[in-house]
């Protein structure tokens, strides 16, 4: 009797929920043209392999795994990085956008009072995709686009030396897009970044010298969307 | 237990009817009353942050400080006060706040620059910061909404037993603006300091800022 009053409680108040969103849902879908500001890979699971072109062997090569939930501090792969995006959707589907995301730090450390160890990181990409709604509060987006990604590292002892790794990619990343109330939208899907250009930097007293690099990664990813 | 169930019955049946009028009123919507509010806090931000090592004295040369400018790109950030996390507050028709912010980060490596030299394994990065607070409504697109709360933020290392945990205290007073309905965005100044830390040197941290966000309120 009593697991017969927790289902009725359960099923009524999920009926109650379901037919309160989907009057709220009738005056907002999400055909139509709208612009879309989105924090971009907020939760990523993503199997990651770098390539040291000009270093012959198995040490020209790394991989890994991260996982993350917006805190990618220890995140070794720049595809980790959650960024802010923007899209425009027209009426008909077609969407154009971009992403960016940029972090700087500069430290005072004590035992080098003349030179400042920083740390840098940006992202930036460009992509066109197609949105197609197939109700009114679910849409398939998939999306490619070109990214670019970067992460300097200067030392913290003499000498001073600048590692910079940049890395450019292709990325397809079709997303479920489902609305979760009007305007607020939760996007989940794969992730692919096929890398096919970048280098690894060290400049320092010496001079400078650089290697060819390249960074792909492949997993799922999820966000958050405002539609305006 | 026939009572009960129409109470239950009753209960439900209430908040049916009442769920649909509330959906229906779109235009009504303001900051106040109760909501669930899920955000993406400290999405953006910039931060001073000092440390000071206890055993070292009080020599100032030996206390690192610097600044952290990110806009979620926090794998440059030297302090862990930048790090964006998700957030959920419920917050109570008078306007109390109750919630808790979370942040994850694993990663493994065949070779690692995250690792110290020597250890092997992933590393895990783990915020955990539970708050009160109070929304004040100044208009019904304007609000303050000062929070206190503790941050646990713990980092380890899968071959090495021990995990360094800090805990810091957090005061940020944050304005929130309704951008369109149940869509906020927020921005304040951000205070954190250390109040306890396992390290084993006696470090704290402290960091002061100004931080921004982005909210969903249901």
């Amino acid at each position: 009797m009593r697991r017969l009053v927790v289902v009725s409680w359960v099923a009524i108040g999920l009926c109650c929920a379901a037919q309160a969103h989907a009057e709220a849902a009738q005056s907002w879908t999400l055909a139509g043209a709208h612009v879309v500001v989105a924090a971009e890979r907020a939760a990523t699971v993503l199997l990651w392999r770098e390539h040291y072109l000009d270093i012959p062997g198995a040490q020209g090569r790394n991989k890994g795994v991260d996982v993350s939930m917006l805190t990618a501090g220890v995140a070794e792969s720049s595809s980790s990085m959650p960024r802010l995006a923007a899209d425009y959707v027209f009426r008909f589907g077609l969407s154009l956008g971009g992403n960016a995301g940029v972090g700087y730090s500069k430290d005072g450390h004590p035992t080098k009072p003349k030179g400042l160890p920083h740390k840098s990181a940006w992202v930036f990409g460009a992509r066109a995709g197609y949105l197609l709604p197939l109700s009114p509060r679910i849409a398939v987006w998939p999306r490619l686009g070109v990214g670019c990604a970067s992460h300097s590292v200067s030392g913290d002892e003499e000498p001073l030396i600048v590692s910079t790794e940049t890395a450019w990619d292709l990325t397809i990343d079709p997303q479920l897009a489902l609305v979760i109330a009007p305007r607020i939208v939760f996007t989940t899907g794969a992730l692919l970044d096929i890398g096919f250009a970048g280098k690894q930097s060290l400049d320092g007293d010496f001079g400078s010298f650089a290697i060819r690099y390249r960074s792909s990664a492949y997993g799922a990813s999820a966000g958050l969307a405002v539609v305006f | 237990m026939a009572q009960r169930l129409k109470v239950s019955l009753l209960v439900v049946a209430s908040l049916g009817a009442a769920l649909p009028a509330r959906a229906e009123q779109p235009r009504a919507w303001t900051l106040a009353g109760r909501h669930v509010v899920v955000s993406v806090e400290r999405a953006a931000s910039a931060l001073f942050w000092s440390r000071r090592r206890q055993s070292l004295g009080s020599d100032s040369r030996l206390k690192p400080k610097g600044f952290d400018i990110s806009l979620l790109s926090q794998r440059s950030a030297a302090s862990r006060s930048s790090l964006p996390r998700f957030a959920a507050d419920f917050v109570s028709p008078d306007g109390v706040s109750v919630g808790a912010a979370i942040g994850l980060g694993y990663t493994k490596a065949d070779a690692s620059a995250t690792l110290p030299a020597g250890a092997k394994g992933g590393v895990t990065e783990l915020v955990l910061a539970p708050r009160v607070g109070f929304v004040a409504p100044l208009s019904p697109r304007l609000a303050l909404w000062p929070r206190v709360g503790v941050s646990r933020t713990s980092y380890s290392i899968s071959s090495v037993e021990s995990a360094i945990v800090n805990w810091d205290v957090t005061l940020d007073p944050q304005l929130a603006v309704v951008i369109v309905p149940r869509v906020v965005f927020t921005t304040g100044a951000l205070f954190e300091t250390s109040v306890s830390n396992d390290s084993g040197d006696g470090s704290s941290q402290l960091a002061y800022g100004v931080t921004a966000g982005l909210t969903a309120m249901f």
